[in-house]
C-alpha cells in the first residue's frame, strides 16, 4: 500500500514539475508578437489590450476612495466621462473592461470596492455579457493587472484550462509581467483619465446584413450578476444596474433581445436593485451618436451620461459629497 | 432532428459545459467519476450494480430526462422479451416474440432518425404534402437499440440465456461509459462481468486512467484541433483550393478517427477503472494495407455486429460470389444509414462496400493467377503500398461522410482542379480572424501530436511494451497529462459520433 502510494504521489510530483518547466519554457520562446504560451493557451493579446486596461488598472491601483466606481464591458469604460460626473463634485473610477460579464465583475469587485470604498457602484450590463463564459474579460484583466488570488479564482470560475495555466504562469511571474509592459495607443480612440476611453469618431454607415447576432442566457452569469450585487452591499456602496442605448441596426441583428431583458429585469426584481435600460427609454441617433455598431460617440456618451446623471439624482443615488 | 454537420460545429454555449452535458471532456465529467467510482467500491459487492445503474441513468438523464423513458421502454421490451423466450418453446411464438423486439426497437430508431428523411424523401419523390417532424435525436439511441436488438436475436437463437436480473440487465443496456457512443457490447462479454463486479485493484486502475488519458488526447488535442481547420474548409469550399480541401480531409480522417477512438478509449478506460472490461473498438485502422482489412479494425464493435445479425443470416460467405458480393453491398449500405439519415451516408457506405468486394476480388484474383514469388519477397513493400492506398480510399470516403449533402460534395469535388499546392500553407494559416502565427503554431502541434499518437497506438499494441522501464513510461504518461493540459482546445465541443 505505502509503495503503491508513493508511485502515486512521484507520478503528482513529477507531472506538476514536467507542467512547470514546460510553462516557463513555452512563456520564454517568442512566436511572432506573442509567447508560445499565449499561443498554446488562447491568451494571444497584446499589453493592454484592445481596451487600455493596462493604463486603466495602474490608474486603479494608484487610487484610493472615490464617490462611483464604474463596472462593465467596453460600453462602461467608454460610455461614462468621469468629467461629467467631476463638474458635479463626484470623483470616480471606470474598472470597465472589454466583454466583462459579472463573473469577472464579481472578482474586480472584491479586489477593488476594498480600496476605492465608493458609495456608488454602477454596474453596466451589454446583454451579450450575459451569455458568456467570462473568457475574453479574464485573459484580458490577467495580462494587464498585477496578479492576485482574485486572478486565480476567476480563470477556475472560466472552467478554462488555458487561463487556469496562463493565471499561474502570471502567478509564478513567468509571464505577462504588467509591471513592465507599455500600453500602446489604440487609433480612434484617446484613454482620458479615471479609466474612461472616448471615442474619436462616429460611424458613417448603418450596417445592413441579413446576419443575425443570438443573444442568449448564461444562467451562470445571472448568478454572478446576484453575488457581485451582494458583494457590493457589504462593503457599504449602493449598487444600480445600467444597460446604455443600442442603434436601431444592432437591435435588427441581435435576436432574443426580449429575453434577455426579461431574464434581467426578474433578477433585478429579486435583488432589489433598480435596472435602468436606457435602450428601451433614450432614442439616439443611430449614426450621430455612436461610433460603431454599439459603442457610443462623444455626443451619445453626453446625452446618455446627461439622462443617468439626471436620473440618478433624482432617484435619490447622487448625494452632495460632504 | 438536428442534421449530423450542424452539430458537430465546435460552438461557445451558454453556460458552463456542466450545465448542458455530462461527457467525457467536461470538467464535470472529472467530478462525477471520481464520485461513482468511491461509491461503487464503497458499497457491497452484490450491490455495485445499482451504484452503477444510478449513475448510468444519470448521466443519460443529464442531457435530457425525458429521454431516460426511451431507454427505459427499451429495457423492459428486452427484458421481458428474453424471459418469455426463455420459457417459450414452439418457433412459431418464439418468431413473434423477436419480431416484437424487432418492432419496438427499430421502430423507435426509424421514428426519431429516419422518420424526417424518408419523410423529405417521399414529398421530393410524390410531390405529396407529406408533414415534416423535426425531433431531437437522443443521444446513443443507434447504439443501445442495437445492443438490445443483439441481445434478442442471441436469446432467439439460445446462444445465450435470457438475464433473470432486471437491475442487472438494465445495466446491461445503460452502463454509462459505453451507452452513448459505444463500444456495442455482445451480452456474453458484459452481463457475466455485473453478476460479480471485482473490487478496486490499482493496476486495472491505473491501467484505466491511462486509457482515458490517452482517449483525452486524442479529443481535445488532436479531434478539436484538426475540426478547426476542418469546420472553416469545409463550411466554405468555394473559398479555398482543391489542395487545400484534400489537406483538410485527411485532417479530418484523423480527426474522426481520434474523436470516434478516443471517445472509445475513455470509455473502455472508465469501464476498467470501475471493474469492467468493453471490447477495443478500433485497432490502429489506418495501419490497414486493404479495404477489409480496415473494416477489421475501425468500429469493430459495429462491424462485427453487422457480420453476425446481418451478413451471416444473408448467407455470410457460403454463397457465390456475387450473392456474397450482394451481401456485402447490403451490409455497407445499412452501415452507412446507420451512421445517419442523409444521402451523403447512404452514398459513403455504398463507397465503402463497393471497395470492400473490390478488395475481396483483388484477392481472389491475387491467389489464383499471381506467382508465389509475388505474394511472399516483397511483403513489406507491398504492405506498405497497400497502406498508403488504401488510406487515400478512406480519406476520399470521409469527404463523402463530412459533405452536409449531396450538393456539397459536388462543391467540395468542383474545388478539385484548382490547385495551386504551393499556396495551399498560405491558405492553411489564412482561414479567419485568427493571426496566421496562431495558426502555424496549432498546425505544428496537430502534426506532433498525430506522430506521438501513431507512435503511442503502435507500443500500446505492442507485445513488448512492458520491457520499457517503468520510470521511462511514467516519465511518458506524465508528460502526456502535461501536453493534455497545454495544448487540450477548450471549445466546449460533444463527440461526433453522438449524432449516430
Amino acid at each position: 500500500m505505502t509503495k503503491k502510494l508513493a508511485r502515486v504521489l512521484g507520478f503528482g510530483v513529477l507531472c506538476v514539475a514536467i507542467y512547470l518547466a514546460a510553462v516557463a519554457v513555452a512563456a520564454r520562446v517568442n512566436i511572432d508578437e506573442f509567447s508560445l504560451l499565449q499561443h498554446l493557451t488562447g491568451s494571444r493579446l497584446e499589453p493592454g489590450g484592445r481596451s487600455q486596461s493596462l493604463r486603466r488598472f495602474r490608474d486603479a491601483e494608484a487610487r484610493g476612495h472615490v464617490d462611483i466606481v464604474f463596472f462593465g464591458s467596453s460600453h462602461a469604460y467608454s460610455g461614462f466621462d468621469p468629467r461629467l460626473f467631476a463638474a458635479l463634485g463626484y470623483t470616480s473610477m471606470n474598472l470597465g473592461s472589454m466583454n466583462q460579464t459579472p463573473l469577472n465583475t464579481y472578482e474586480l469587485a472584491g479586489r477593488y470596492l476594498p480600496k476605492l470604498t465608493p458609495r456608488l457602484v454602477v454596474l453596466e450590463i451589454f446583454y451579450p455579457t450575459i451569455g458568456g463564459d467570462g473568457l475574453e474579460s479574464c485573459r484580458d484583466l490577467t495580462i494587464n493587472t498585477p496578479f492576485s488570488w482574485s486572478t486565480m479564482r476567476m480563470a477556475v470560475a472560466t472552467w478554462n484550462i488555458g487561463a487556469m495555466t496562463f493565471a499561474v504562469a502570471k502567478g509564478l511571474g513567468l509571464a505577462a509581467d504588467d509591471a513592465k509592459a507599455t500600453q500602446r495607443e489604440i487609433p480612434g480612440e484617446v484613454y482620458v483619465s479615471d479609466g474612461h476611453c472616448q471615442a474619436l469618431t462616429r460611424r458613417r454607415a448603418l450596417v445592413i446584413s441579413d446576419e443575425r447576432v443570438p443573444l442568449e442566457i448564461n444562467p451562470e452569469q445571472l448568478r454572478y450578476l446576484e453575488r457581485t450585487t451582494a458583494r457590493v452591499r457589504e462593503t457599504g456602496a449602493r449598487i444600480v444596474w445600467v444597460t446604455h442605448p443600442l442603434p436601431v441596426d444592432y437591435k435588427r441583428v441581435a435576436t432574443g433581445r426580449a429575453e434577455v431583458e426579461a431574464a434581467l429585469e426578474a433578477a433585478a426584481r429579486r435583488v432589489s436593485v433598480d435596472y435602468w435600460n436606457y435602450d428601451a427609454t433614450l432614442a439616439l441617433d443611430p449614426l450621430e451618436d455612436f461610433a460603431d455598431l454599439h459603442h457610443l460617440s462623444a455626443s451619445g456618451v453626453a446625452k446618455f451620461d446627461g439622462a443617468f446623471i439626471t436620473q440618478l439624482t433624482r432617484a435619490g443615488y447622487l448625494v452632495p459629497p460632504p | 432532428l438536428t442534421h449530423a454537420r450542424e452539430r458537430d460545429e465546435p460552438r461557445a454555449r451558454a453556460g458552463p459545459c456542466w450545465a448542458t452535458y455530462l461527457i467525457f471532456n467536461s470538467l464535470a465529467f472529472f467530478a462525477f467519476f471520481p464520485i461513482v467510482v468511491a461509491l461503487t467500491f464503497a458499497f457491497p459487492e452484490r450491490l455495485r450494480w445499482v451504484v452503477l445503474l444510478a449513475a448510468s441513468w444519470l448521466f443519460y438523464a443529464w442531457w435530457r430526462v425525458e429521454y431516460l423513458g426511451l431507454l427505459l421502454v427499451s429495457t423492459t421490451v428486452d427484458y421481458t422479451v428474453g424471459r418469455l423466450l426463455g420459457v417459450e418453446e414452439r418457433p412459431g411464438r418464439r418468431k413473434l416474440l423477436l419480431a416484437a423486439s424487432l418492432v419496438v426497437n427499430l421502430g423507435m430508431l426509424f421514428f426519431f432518425k429516419y422518420l424526417r428523411f424518408f419523410s423529405v424523401t417521399a414529398r421530393a419523390l410524390t410531390g405529396a404534402e407529406i408533414p415534416l417532424y423535426d425531433l431531437v435525436l437522443p443521444v446513443g439511441i443507434s447504439f443501445y437499440t442495437f445492443q438490445t436488438i443483439g441481445y434478442g436475436i442471441d436469446v432467439y437463437r439460445r446462444k445465450y440465456e435470457p438475464e433473470r436480473h432486471f437491475g442487472r440487465f438494465a445495466l446491461f443496456v445503460a452502463f454509462f461509459p459505453h451507452l452513448v457512443a459505444g463500444p456495442i457490447m455482445r451480452a456474453q462479454g458484459l452481463l457475466p462481468q455485473f453478476r460479480r463486479i471485482a473490487s478496486c485493484d490499482f493496476d486495472r486502475t491505473v491501467s484505466g486512467l491511462g486509457w482515458m488519458l490517452w482517449g483525452l488526447f486524442k479529443k481535445v488535442v488532436i479531434a478539436d484541433r484538426a475540426a478547426a481547420f476542418v469546420n472553416v474548409v469545409y463550411g466554405a469550399p468555394d473559398r479555398f483550393q482543391g489542395s487545400t480541401i484534400v489537406v483538410a480531409t485527411y485532417l479530418f480522417a484523423f480527426q474522426i478517427y481520434c474523436d470516434f477512438s478516443g471517445y472509445s478509449d475513455i470509455a473502455l478506460g472508465a469501464a476498467r477503472v470501475l471493474g469492467v472490461d468493453l471490447m477495443r473498438n478500433f485497432d490502429r485502422p489506418y495501419a490497414s494495407s486493404t479495404m477489409v482489412d480496415f473494416w477489421r479494425r475501425w468500429h469493430i464493435s459495429l462491424s462485427t455486429w453487422f457480420v453476425d445479425y446481418v451478413y451471416v443470416p444473408l448467407g455470410g460467405n457460403r454463397v457465390s460470389w456475387s450473392r456474397r458480393a450482394a451481401n456485402v453491398a447490403i451490409v455497407f449500405l445499412l452501415s452507412g444509414l446507420w451512421h445517419g439519415a442523409s444521402w451523403t451516408f447512404v452514398l459513403w457506405g455504398a463507397y465503402h462496400g463497393a471497395l470492400v468486394v473490390a478488395s475481396l476480388g483483388l484477392g481472389y484474383v491475387a491467389k489464383r493467377l499471381l506467382p508465389s514469388f509475388a505474394r511472399g519477397a516483397p511483403a513489406a513493400v507491398a504492405r506498405a503500398l497497400g497502406v498508403a492506398v488504401t488510406f487515400q480510399f478512406v480519406a476520399f470516403g470521409w469527404l463523402l461522410f463530412r459533405a452536409k449533402d449531396l450538393d456539397h460534395v459536388r462543391a467540395l469535388l468542383a474545388r478539385f482542379p484548382i490547385s495551386y499546392p504551393v499556396s495551399t500553407l498560405h491558405e492553411v494559416t489564412h482561414m479567419g480572424p485568427a493571426p496566421a502565427a496562431a495558426l502555424g503554431v496549432d498546425l505544428v502541434v496537430l502534426v506532433a501530436s498525430i506522430v506521438v499518437m501513431e507512435v503511442g497506438e503502435l507500443a500500446i499494441t505492442s507485445s513488448k511494451r512492458e520491457r520499457i522501464p517503468r520510470a521511462v513510461r511514467w516519465a511518458a504518461w506524465a508528460t502526456l497529462s502535461v501536453w493534455v493540459v497545454l495544448t487540450a482546445v477548450q471549445t466546449h465541443s460533444t463527440f461526433l459520433y453522438f449524432q449516430f
